[in-house]
C-alpha cells in the first residue's frame, strides 16, 4: 500500500472515514451527493487501481437496479411519468428519491471499500484498545489464528489426502464429512495449543498487573495540519446542515432550499473535506516524479 | 459453579433491562423526530445499546487467560471454518460453529462468540454498513444458543439441536440480516418495500439454514466431546 494518508495517523484515519460516512448517509441533497460520489470514486480508483474497475462496475448496477426499483414502491409524488399493472403510478418524484438512494448507496459502499484498504486491525486496536483490554486482546487473538488456522487445516487436508480421504473430492456428502473431519482435527489441535498458550500467558504474569502497551504511531507535525483541515471542512458543512442548506425532500414534491452562500461554503468544506486524502495521494505521486525527473 | 454463572448472567441482565427501558424508547423517540435515514440510525444505536452490556459484563469479570484462549481459538475456527469448505461457495458454516459454542459454553460466551467472529470475518472479506448488525445477528445466535443449552442434555442430541439450529438462523440471523438490508437501501418503507426485501432474502436464508443444520448434524457430536473434554480436564469456561 503506497497510499500517503493511510501513512498517516490512525485518529486522523478514522476521523475521515466516520466523517465521510455517516455525512454520505444522511446527505441526500444532490449537490453534497454528488460531491461525495466524485470524490470517493477518484479514491477508491486512487487507492486500487485498474483492479477496482470492476467493483466500481458492479457497484454502479447495483446503484442503476436501485434507483429503478424504489419507485416500484413508493408511489407517492404529484408528477406521473407512466402507470402500469391496473393504473399504479411510477413518478418523476419517486424515480429522483430512487436515484438519490442509489447514490446513497454506492458513494457509502466506496467509501467502505476504501476503509477496508486504510483502517487496518492494528489501527482499529491502536484506538479502541485501550478502552477495552479484555477483548482488544481477544480481538488480536482471533485476527492471528485466523491464518495460523488456515494453515494448519490445509496440512490436515494434505493429511487426509495421504489416506485417500481428501475433503475436496467425492461427492457432496463425502466432502461434507471429509470437511467435517478436517474441521474436528483442527478443533482438537487448536484446543490443545490454546491451553498451552494460556499457561505461558499465566506464568508470564498475564493478569498479574496492569497491561502495558506498545505501537508505532506518533501525531506528527502533518497529521496535525490535515486533522485541522479535516476538522474546519466539517465545520463548514455541519453549518450548512444545520442552517438546513443540506435538506431535501423528494416526496410527495421535491423541496430543496434555495441555494445561497452558505450552500456554497457547505459543499466547499465538504469537498476539501472529502478530497483531502486524494489530494494528498495525488500531491505525492507529482513530487515524487519531479524529484526523480531531476536525478 | 452453576450458581456463579447464573449470579453474572443476571447482573448482565438487569443491565440489559435497563438499557431497553430508558434508552431505546429515548432514541425511538428521537428517531421519529429524524427525517431521511432515521430508520438506519435509530436500529444502528438500539443494536449498539444492546450489544453494549455484554462487552462490559466480559471487561468487568477480567477474564482468565484459559477462558479468553479458548474463546479466541472458538471465534478464530468460526470464521476459518468457512475456508475448510471453500469448494462450496455459500456453505457457510459460521454460525453452526457458533450455536456449538453457545450450546456447550453458555449464553454469554455464545454472543461473544458470535459477535467477535462476525467482526473479524469482516476484516476478511469486507466491512461495510451491515458490520453492526452482523456482529448483533450471530452474536444473538450464540446467546440464544445458550439459552438453549441451558434445557440440559436434550439441547445437544442432534435432531432438536438441528430443528433449533434451522430454524435460529432462518428466523433470528436471516431476519436480522435483511432488516439492515430494508434500512440501507429502500429510500421509503412500506408494506410492500419490505416484504419484498424478506422475500428476496428468503432463498440465500434458506441455503443458510440448510448449510447449518448439515454442519450440525455432522459436526455437533465430535465438537461437543472435544470443548467438553477442555471443560473437565482443564477446567476452562466454568464461572
Amino acid at each position: 500500500m503506497d497510499d500517503v494518508f493511510s501513512g498517516y495517523h490512525p485518529a486522523v484515519n478514522f476521523l475521515f472515514f466516520i466523517g465521510a460516512i455517516v455525512l454520505g448517509m444522511f446527505l441526500a441533497h444532490p449537490l453534497f451527493l454528488a460531491v461525495s460520489m466524485t470524490s470517493s470514486v477518484l479514491y477508491y480508483l486512487l487507492l486500487s487501481g485498474k483492479g477496482g474497475l470492476k467493483f466500481l462496475r458492479s457497484m454502479v448496477l447495483m446503484a442503476l437496479l436501485l434507483s429503478l426499483l424504489n419507485p416500484l414502491f413508493n408511489t407517492r409524488g404529484g408528477t406521473v411519468l407512466f402507470s402500469y399493472w391496473k393504473g399504479r403510478p411510477f413518478t418523476l418524484e419517486a424515480l429522483l428519491y430512487g436515484i438519490a438512494t442509489g447514490g446513497v448507496f454506492f458513494t457509502i459502499m466506496l467509501w467502505f471499500a476504501c476503509y477496508n484498504k486504510i483502517m487496518t486491525g492494528d489501527k482499529f486496536l491502536y484506538l479502541f484498545g485501550r478502552r477495552a483490554p479484555a477483548l482488544s486482546l481477544l480481538f488480536s487473538m482471533v485476527l492471528r489464528l485466523v491464518p495460523n488456522f488456515k494453515k494448519k487445516a490445509a496440512v490436515i487436508a494434505t493429511a487426509r489426502k495421504c489416506v485417500g480421504r481428501a475433503p475436496d473430492c467425492g461427492s457432496s456428502r463425502q466432502r461434507l464429512e471429509r470437511g467435517v473431519e478436517v474441521l474436528s482435527v483442527l478443533t482438537s489441535w487448536a484446543l490443545e495449543g490454546a491451553v498451552e498458550t494460556a499457561d505461558s500467558m499465566k506464568s508470564r504474569g498475564y493478569g498479574s498487573g496492569m497491561r502495558s502497551r506498545f505501537s508505532i504511531y506518533r501525531f506528527r507535525k502533518m497529521d496535525r495540519i490535515v486533522a485541522a483541515v479535516m476538522v474546519l471542512g466539517l465545520f463548514f458543512v455541519l453549518g450548512a446542515v444545520f442552517l438546513g442548506r443540506a435538506a431535501i425532500t423528494y416526496t410527495p414534491a421535491v423541496i430543496m432550499p434555495k441555494l445561497d452562500w452558505i450552500t456554497v461554503a457547505g459543499l466547499a468544506g465538504y469537498g476539501v473535506f472529502l478530497f483531502l486524502p486524494s489530494f494528498l495521494h495525488i500531491w505525492e505521486d507529482v513530487t515524487w516524479r519531479i524529484l526523480r525527473s531531476r536525478i | 459453579m452453576e450458581t456463579t454463572a447464573k449470579k453474572k448472567l443476571g447482573r448482565g441482565i438487569i443491565v440489559a433491562i435497563l438499557v431497553i427501558v430508558l434508552l431505546i424508547p429515548a432514541t425511538l423517540y428521537l428517531g421519529t423526530k429524524l427525517s431521511g435515514r432515521q430508520y438506519y440510525i435509530t436500529s444502528l444505536l438500539i443494536i449498539l445499546y444492546t450489544m453494549l452490556p455484554f462487552f462490559l459484563a466480559f471487561e468487568k469479570r477480567r477474564p482468565q487467560a484459559r477462558d479468553l484462549v479458548v474463546l479466541a481459538v472458538m471465534c478464530a475456527i468460526a470464521v476459518a471454518s468457512r475456508l475448510v469448505f471453500i469448494w462450496a461457495p455459500h456453505f457457510k458454516p459460521m454460525a453452526a460453529i457458533i450455536i456449538i459454542a453457545g450450546v456447550a459454553f453458555g449464553a454469554e460466551a455464545g454472543f461473544l462468540v458470535g459477535a467477535m467472529s462476525a467482526f473479524v470475518s469482516q476484516f476478511f472479506w469486507g466491512q461495510g454498513p451491515w458490520t453492526p448488525w452482523q456482529m448483533f445477528a450471530f452474536g444473538m445466535a450464540g446467546f440464544l444458543a445458550g439459552l438453549f443449552g441451558r434445557l440440559g442434555p436434550v439441547a445437544r442430541k442432534r435432531i432438536p439441536l438441528c430443528i433449533f439450529g434451522g430454524l435460529e438462523v432462518l428466523l433470528v440471523v436471516g431476519t436480522i440480516l435483511n432488516s439492515s438490508t430494508l434500512f440501507t437501501v429502500v429510500s421509503h418503507i412500506t408494506m410492500e418495500s419490505a416484504a419484498a426485501i424478506y422475500l428476496a432474502g428468503l432463498p440465500v436464508d434458506a441455503i443458510q439454514a440448510l448449510a447449518t443444520v448439515l454442519m450440525l448434524l455432522a459436526a455437533s457430536g465430535p465438537m461437543f466431546e472435544k470443548l467438553d473434554r477442555v471443560k473437565t480436564k482443564y477446567g476452562v469456561m466454568e464461572g
